[in-house]
Formats: C-alpha cells, sequence, structure tokens
C-alpha cells in the first residue's frame, strides 16, 4: 500500500507546479486577446487542459500512483467524453434533417377538429 | 485457500488482475498467494518450514492462527508508513488557514462581480435588460455563467467547511503518520474543484476577447 497514496513530494516541486500554472494563465489571458479565428478556442482549452493535467499529477499525485487509480482516472475521462459527446452529437446534428414546416399549424388545426 | 481449475485460454484469474494494477504484471496466481503466506509466514515467527506449513494448510483448508493475523498487520502498516511529514500538526493548520484565506479571497471577488451583475440587469429572468441584437443570447449565456460559477462557488463553500472540520479534528491530534487519509481525500476534492476552475476560466471570461 505504501505505493498508493503516501507519497511525500518535495515542497519545490510543489512550487515550481505552482508557477507553471501562473505562467500558463498568464499566457491564456495574453493570448485571448490576439485574433486566431477558430484557433482561439483550441489555444485557449488546450492549455487549460495542459493545467489540468499538472495538477493531476503532481497535485493530487496522480504520476506517483499504482496503475489502479490510474485506470478509475481514465475511465472517469472516458465516461466524460461519452456525455460530451452524446450532447454535442445532438447539437451539431440538428441541422442536418429538415425540420417540419408549419408544425405548429397543423397541430392546432388538428387539436382544433378533435372533440 | 481454495484449488483452482486450469485457467481456460490464457485467462487471468482475480489476484492475477489486481497484481497486474499494482505494477506486477504476469505474476502467477499460484506464486502470488504462496509469496503472500510466505512473507506471513515469516513474519510470523512460526517455526518449522514454509513447505511443511504450506501443504499441512492447503490440506486443512485453513491457516491455523490465520484468524489474529489483520490486527498484527495493520500495526505494522501505520508504524512503518512513510508519511511524517504528513504528521505535523502544526504544518496542516497553517497550510489549510492559508487554503481557507486564498479561498475566502476568491469567493470574494466573485461576491463583487456577482453585484456589478445585479446592478447591471444582467440576472436572467424578468429583470434582464440589455439593448443590444441578439439579447436573448446573451441571456443564455449568462444563465450558463450563473450556473457554472455557482455551482463551483457552492463546491468551494463545501471544501472550505470541511477544512474548517479538519483544523478542529488536527487541533484534537486527531491525524497521524497513521491516519490522515481525510487531509488526503479533501485535497483530492479541493483540487479538483481547482481543475473546474481551470475550464471555467477561459470558458467563460477569455473566448471572445479579441
Amino acid at each position: 500500500m505504501s505505493d498508493n497514496g503516501a507519497h511525500v513530494l518535495p515542497l519545490k516541486i510543489y512550487l515550481l507546479i505552482f508557477a507553471a500554472l501562473l505562467a500558463l494563465t498568464a499566457l491564456t489571458v495574453q493570448v485571448a486577446y490576439v485574433d486566431m479565428g477558430f484557433m482561439n478556442t483550441v489555444v485557449a482549452l488546450g492549455i487549460a487542459c495542459f493545467k489540468a493535467t499538472l495538477v493531476v499529477l503532481y497535485f493530487m499525485h496522480l504520476r506517483y500512483a499504482a496503475s489502479l487509480p490510474k485506470l478509475f482516472w481514465v475511465a472517469g475521462l472516458l465516461w466524460l467524453a461519452i456525455l460530451l459527446g452524446i450532447t454535442m452529437s445532438d447539437y451539431l446534428t440538428r441541422q442536418w434533417i429538415e425540420q417540419p414546416a408549419g408544425w405548429a399549424q397543423r397541430s392546432s388545426i388538428d387539436a382544433g377538429t378533435r372533440p | 485457500m481454495q484449488p483452482l481449475i486450469e485457467p481456460l485460454y490464457d485467462g487471468k484469474s482475480a489476484h492475477e488482475l489486481l497484481a497486474a494494477l499494482h505494477r506486477r504484471p504476469g505474476a502467477p496466481g499460484h506464486d502470488i498467494v504462496r509469496a503472500y503466506w510466505e512473507a506471513w509466514h515469516c513474519e510470523q515467527g512460526i517455526e518449522g518450514e514454509f513447505e511443511r506449513f504450506w501443504r499441512r494448510s492447503l490440506h486443512d483448508g485453513f491457516i491455523a492462527g490465520g484468524e489474529a493475523a489483520p490486527k498484527q498487520v495493520t500495526v505494522a502498516q501505520a508504524i512503518s508508513a512513510p508519511s511524517a511529514e504528513l504528521g505535523r500538526r502544526k504544518g496542516i493548520i497553517i497550510n489549510l488557514i492559508l487554503t481557507i484565506i486564498f479561498g475566502g479571497v476568491f469567493l470574494g471577488i466573485k461576491a463583487v462581480e456577482y453585484s456589478h451583475k445585479i446592478h447591471e440587469h444582467l440576472v436572467p429572468g424578468p429583470n434582464f435588460q440589455l439593448d443590444v441584437v441578439g439579447s436573448n443570447n446573451v441571456q443564455l449565456f449568462f444563465s450558463l455563467y450563473f450556473a457554472m460559477t455557482g455551482t463551483h462557488a457552492f463546491h468551494m463553500i463545501i471544501g472550505i467547511g470541511l477544512m474548517i472540520w479538519l483544523i478542529i479534528k488536527a487541533r484534537g491530534r486527531g491525524f497521524s503518520p497513521g491516519y490522515y487519509a481525510p487531509v488526503e481525500m479533501t485535497g483530492l476534492y479541493w483540487h479538483f474543484v481547482d481543475i473546474v476552475w481551470i475550464s471555467l476560466y477561459p470558458l467563460l471570461y477569455l473566448l471572445g476577447r479579441h
């Protein structure tokens, strides 16, 4: 069990990661004011993913964990990807098929003719 | 101590799967079980050869004296756990107080932000007021903004509550090198909330700035 939880990192690593996170935050803010079209979103989220990875690996000690916690982390990401993926598949494909025209009127006529 | 059948199609037993996940891939199940009991046999200081003890235990179907093992193993682990760092009471308390202060500053900024939005009538609902084209989209944005930042702030308040509890517990000498799981778990929780903010900040505050 000793390689699971009780990993004590030297303070230097924490401070280094903290400085890196601050620098990357400054970088995201700077980059946000440069016009790069759709690449702005990609760059901003890319930096965010990198920062999240640093937090997970060092602050949450995943880098020094056994394979089981790593597997759980990847499984969590997989479920998150399914969650976001299915939501986006709805959002992105709504325009692919024609929307029924006059649906509202027809339904009101139907409602009128029915007892 | 149950007999096993020959693995079908080179399959892995539960022991082997767990061992593989704990950095010992490829070890046969028999060896894993045997190694565990060999270490136990040595630790207990049981007289006689291991092979004889192993054969007898397999024959009898139980480990002689096995019922006393759990207690002794846990005590041994508690003493050998390499976490002197986390046993330092003062360090825990100072770091927790610092974290609460920084969290409080964040929440204070959030409160100022929210009050600005309220004054500018940017809260979605009947009081929403903005004279630009497509103000409905703006209203949609602000409903997402309030839902996401609000959920994040709520989880921070939970985290601060947990840390106050940890301080009280640490003051009462509630943690030791052998027992610090609540500190570790709260740390993991706090960093998870942190990760959420790392993605919310560019999404809500930075995109579309240029």
